[in-house]
Formats: structure tokens, sequence, C-alpha cells
């Protein structure tokens, strides 16, 4: 019947918690701050949205309670960490996946399986409405997915465009030159773009428990958190190649789980495997293309510990 | 007289408490991570006893973890592939690498060891388990020279490359459960594959507790590693080109072939803890097979500092952590809690480092104000060898390259 039309509406769903996640992170790593544990992040804001629903039958409250619980636990064990007291950044990153993994277990063991009700959520493209095969695949969709797809366009025009943007990418490119040469406060911007990783990555969480599944469960997540990571990958830290990215891993996820009905000559396995294979792939051509002279695409700073007192 | 007690006393009153930041100082470094411990092991005992309200169950929980005959057999099962995963951290470390891949590089060694065992099951026994060590290590090796040789020719960032091999591995062998190998033929339904032949499984040292031999294998091959990294010439070079590129250039070492050693020998051993782990306890192949003992190495080998003994030690902490959150979970406590003990342990060591670098000092006041003008807003330092030569050196290297 409409399977085309279905299936492209699912992906587009299942892409934007991706994409969501992948945003915050790329926010992060534009400043030079890589935070490899986003599966945990989303795990919080996972279940801290299920559980604000559940008590106050409002999905709305749910999301923006699940994003600014991922604000808070990423300041907390991320944040203070790297940006105030200097660590490096791999065993934080390690410590927001392990500590959401089990502290959201923890927290949502009585709520697990408890259907919740999302339908509220659910706009409709007043234009598109009437166009019958477009109003199939776009014209319905629970309002995070209309942002999550906007907003990279938001990100590209305030990193490209704009004097704030600009003082970011700075940060990010040379943390030293930033503060001595242009005068900003590395200390406090990173801890605040820590934040904002931290609220999209809990939305992200949230939208996927709270408004996809609909439901609590341990690992709600099952390696999505390593999916954005390897879209931010992907897009060469490039905003609008977000979308192409989360599109792409989004469609994939959903032909893993169409699987046999297709009869795809492809085992499913393979296409599991692409998002992460693909990141690493970009990884490389990039660097080929950096030995070439031209300008890498990672920020020079990602990864690196920066000493900043302000 | 009166004017100079008065000038002393008011450079004594000049004098006050300063925090000042120097280098990093192992022993400062060592004595958080040991407040850390016990922090840690003082939380997970409150929330344990908050958790498990009757003392007599708790009781139960803490006898099941040490005092039954078959508990120090589980902690020293439990403890085997923790020896090798954290080595596979620890030796690339040393020359300024994260390998992450410990998972991926385990995933690899233990179905090369599986096909291993599957192929050639008519090798006659004595030849078969060290067949499948050697298969393990030489799979384990071969997935860690993807990152590694995009690392050392392409400057391709490790941390993420091999972070997203694992995942690319556990599919890789999960794709093998389905078919041939699957349990049952291939159509049964759960993921796992047949039973390994008996001639390839380890004899066990204590049948009741169900200790095998592998951590035989672990230990001597962690010793083997740790004399080898203290006396040999490599494990000094390896050193030097962990001081930085700028002191490896000088001293004529070449980094690449050390670097190249030195994440090939993690990822063999990190294959080796997962032959072991198929042959000692679970005689086949399933995706929980590492049961993230993988990604657990790397807070081990990061809890240890650089340090052989420390490996050993942590190790048995780690597995000690695990144990017990594995019995209490028969108790209503959730089954992952102990990621969150070994999360906090990390991000308190994370700290600890950091701190490690500061001392609380009385200072004149004129030195402090001299220091806080030195200290300029901000510094950055790489996480790795890689461009934190002088600039000079670049020129060096050109001509050690071209050479």
């Amino acid at each position: 019947m409409h399977t085309f039309e279905l299936s492209f509406a699912a992906a587009l769903l299942a892409a934007t918690p991706l994409l969501l996640a992948a945003t915050g992170e790329l926010f992060g790593e534009i400043l030079g701050m890589m935070n490899v544990g986003i599966e945990g992040l989303m795990l919080m804001g996972a279940v801290t949205g299920v559980i604000v629903t559940l008590h106050t039958n409002s999905p709305e409250l749910g999301l923006l309670c699940g994003a600014l619980a991922g604000a808070a636990y990423l300041l907390v064990v991320y944040g203070i960490p790297v940006v105030v007291f200097m660590t490096e950044q791999v065993l934080p990153g390690f410590a927001v996946w392990f500590i959401g993994l089990g502290l959201s277990q923890l927290l949502g063991n009585n709520y697990e399986n408890t259907s919740v009700s999302s339908s509220s959520t659910v706009v409709g493209l007043p234009g598109i409405d009437r166009i019958p095969v477009i109003r199939e695949m776009i014209g319905h969709f629970p309002w995070p997915v209309y942002v999550a797809f906007v907003l990279p366009f938001g990100v590209a025009w305030l990193l490209g465009h704009t004097r704030h943007g600009r003082n970011m990418r700075a940060i990010g490119e040379n943390p030293a030159t930033a503060a001595t040469g242009a005068g900003i406060a590395v200390m406090r911007w990173r801890l605040f773009y820590v934040g904002v990783n931290g609220f999209f990555g809990g939305f992200a969480g949230a939208f996927l428990a709270v408004v996809a599944v609909g439901a609590w469960g341990p690992d709600v997540t099952a390696g999505r958190g390593f999916i954005a990571l390897a879209v931010v990958i992907f897009s060469a830290w490039r905003a609008r190649w977000l979308i192409v990215g989360a599109a792409f891993f989004g469609g994939l996820l959903i032909l893993v789980e169409l699987g046999g009905a297709l009869a795809w000559p492809i085992p499913p396995d393979f296409l599991s495997m692409f998002p992460y294979l693909g990141a690493v792939i970009v990884l490389v051509i990039w660097s080929i293309r950096g030995r070439r002279g031209e300008l890498s695409a990672a920020p020079t700073s990602l990864g690196v510990r920066v000493m900043s007192r302000r | 007289m009166s004017t100079g007690a008065a000038s002393t006393a008011a450079r004594q009153s000049r004098k006050s408490w300063t925090v000042v930041r120097g280098a990093p100082s192992p022993k400062r470094s060592w004595a958080y991570r040991i407040v850390a411990i016990f922090a840690v092991i003082a939380g997970s005992a409150l929330y344990l006893v908050l958790t498990i309200h009757q003392p007599d169950i708790l009781g139960v929980v803490l006898r099941e973890s040490f005092a039954t005959p078959a508990s120090l057999d589980e902690w020293v099962v439990l403890a085997t592939p923790f020896f090798l995963t954290a080595l596979a951290v620890l030796i690339p470390l040393r020359v300024g690498l994260w390998n992450i891949g410990g998972e991926g590089q385990f995933f690899a060694g233990a179905w090369l060891a599986t096909g291993f065992a599957f192929w050639l099951t008519h090798l006659t026994g004595g030849l078969l388990i060290p067949g499948m060590l050697v298969a393990g290590a030489l799979g384990g090796a071969l997935w860690a020279a993807i990152p590694t040789l995009a690392r050392v020719y392409l400057n391709v960032n490790e941390i993420i490359s091999t972070l997203m091999l694992n995942v690319v591995m556990v599919f890789w062998v999960a794709y093998w459960l389905v078919g041939s190998w699957q349990y049952g033929g291939s159509t049964g339904g759960t993921l796992q594959s047949r039973i390994i032949p008996t001639q390839a499984q380890l004899p066990l040292l204590h049948v009741a507790g169900g200790l095998d031999s592998g951590v035989i294998i672990a230990l001597v091959l962690t010793a083997l590693v740790g004399l080898y990294l203290h006396y040999s010439t490599f494990g000094y070079q390896s050193l030097l080109v962990g001081s930085g590129r700028a002191v490896a250039l000088y001293t004529g070492v070449r980094i690449r072939r050390v670097q190249m050693i030195s994440m090939l020998a993690a990822g063999a051993l990190a294959g080796v803890a997962g032959v072991l782990q198929l042959t000692g306890n679970s005689y086949q192949l399933t995706p929980g097979l590492s049961n993230n003992t993988g990604y657990l190495g790397i807070a081990v080998a990061i809890l240890a500092g650089n340090s052989i003994w420390g490996l050993v030690v942590m190790s048995g902490l780690l597995s000690t952590i695990m144990l017990v959150g594995q019995n209490a979970q028969m108790y209503g406590v959730s089954s992952d809690a102990p990621f969150i003990v070994i999360g906090v342990l990390l991000l308190l060591n994370a700290l600890g480092d950091a701190l490690s670098q500061y001392r609380v000092m009385r200072l004149d006041r004129r030195d402090v104000s001299s220091e806080a003008e030195g200290d300029d807003l901000v510094e950055a330092e790489g996480h790795s060898t890689a461009g934190s030569g002088a600039p000079g050196l670049e020129m060096v290297r050109d001509a050690l390259e071209a050479g």
C-alpha cells in the first residue's frame, strides 16, 4: 500500500534523535570538546522524560525536563571536570556513558514498560495536509521532528554568519589566541556549550523514549548515542550535513528493522555496521585531503586539554 | 631596630596560603586515587545498605561475594580478561595513543579462534588450544592494525576510529552467529554459536567453582609484558615516544615503528583475552561474550597509572565490584549499578590527576602576584605526541623521514 511513504516517515522519526544528539555534540566539538558518552547522556534524558511525562501527563514538560536533566547531568559529569578542572576528555566521556547507563536504569526501575502517550505533540503542517503523497511522508509529525530538521540550518547560520559563531570556532581552533587575542572568556563559553550539548542530548533521549518508543526500557537508546557521534564525524563538522548523515543513518535503522520484509541481498548486520564504518571511512578521507594541504575538517583543538582562567 | 622589626612583621603578614600549579605529581596522583577508591567503596556500601533493607540479606550478598569456596574462583574468573584488556590500553598509552578498541579486538580474537576451532577440529588436542591462542592474537592485532595504520600514516584520530570499529566487530560477530555457526543449526533462534569441541576447552583448575586455567595464561602474559616493558630497549623507547615528539626525535627513536608495535601488541593481547573467555568458561561465541571487559579494561588501565602491579591490583578491584554487583542483582539491585561505581571512580580519578598538579603552599604575596601574571589565560596541551614538537624539529623529522 503505502510502504514507501510509511517507511520514509519512519526513517525521519528514527533520524530525529540522532539529529538532535548530533547537533548537541557538534556544539561541543566546535569548541574542542569531544564527548564519547552521548549514549549515557541520552539515557538520562530518556528516563527523566518518561518519569516526568508519566507524572504530569504532559509530554512537552517531559521533553523539556529531559533536556534540562541532560544539561545538568553533562555539566556535572563532563563540564566541570573537563572545563574547570582541565582533565583530559576521554575518561569523563566514559564516565558520562557508564554513570548514565547505571543511573538511568536505577531511576527507571519502577517505570519500566509503562507506555506513555504523546499524541498531543503531533502537529500537521498546514499547507502540506492537502497534497496526497507528501502528506503521508512529512505531513504529520510530533513537533520535535520539525525542530530537529530546521535546527541545523540555524546552527549553520550561527557558525558561519555571526560574530558569536566566529568566536565559537576561534575557541575550537585555537583557544590560546581566542583568549589572548580576541579576549574571549574561554572557560565560560566552553561551560555554556557543554550545557547546550547536554540539553540537546537529553532532548534527543527524551524524544526517543517519550515519543518514538513511547516507554522507558533499560538501554532504550541501543547504541544510538554512538551513531550520533558517527553522524558528527560523517558530516565533517558541517551543521547542514548533519541532516544528511542523520537521515541516512536513520534510514539504515529502519532498513534493519524491515529486514526480511524487503528481502534485501545485504544481511541486516552489515547495514547496522555501516554508520560506524562510514564514520571511519570519512575520517580517513578527510585526513588524506588534509595531507594534500587542504584544511582539516575537525576543530584543531578537538580533544586537547585547554587551560583557562576565566 | 624598631623599623627592622616592623618590616619583618610586614613581610610575615604578606605570606599567605596559595594554590600553586606545577608539574603533575605521580605521588599526589596516587594519594588522590586511593582516596577516590575508598570514597567509592564507602559510597557503594552505603548504597547497598540503603537498597537491601534487611541486614541478613546484605550478609548473604557479602558472604556469596567473599566467603564461599566458589566466590574466590568467580572473582579470579572475572578478573582474568581484565589483565589483558587493561594491558591493551596501558601499552598504547605509554606511546601517547588511546586504544579504545579493546572490545572490538577482544571479539576479533574470539571470532578467529572460534573459526579455527570449527575448521580445524581434527587437529590433535595438544595443538588446538595453542593454535586458537595464536589465531586470537592474530585476529586482535589485525583488527587493531586498521586504526593504527590510519593513525600513524594519516593522522586519523584513533580514539574515534577504535570506538567505531568496536561496534563494527560486534555486528560482524552477530552476522556469523546467524547461519552455519549457530547453536542448533541455522534454524536456532538465539544468537549464540555451537559449543566448541571439548579438546578446545581449557582444563579446569578447580572444578567446583568453575576456575579455568586461563588465569595462568593471563598472569604469565602480564608478567612477561611487564618485564619486557621494564627491561627492554623497546620499553624505554616507548617511554621516550610517550614523553613527546621532540624527545623521541632528539633521541632518534623511530616513532611510527614504536607506535605500530605498541598498538598491534595491544590488539593481540585483547584478542587473547577473547580466546581465554571463549575456551575458559563460555565455550561458545555470543555477542555478550565480552561482558564489556574491553571497555572496563580502560578503567583498569587508567586506575593502574602505568604500573603493572597497579594493573593487577585494579583488575582485582574491578572484579570485586562486578562480583558484588552480580550477587546483589538477585536481591533487587539494578544489574548496571556496578557501572555507576566504575564511572564515578573514573571521574574521581580524572579529577585527582588534574588536582595533582596543584599544591597548597605558603608563599610571599609578591611571588604569588608575579606567578599569576606569568600564568596566561589559556594554554593548550596535546593529548598525544602529535604536534607537540618545536617548529624546528619538524624539519628534523622531515629529514629523518627522507633519509
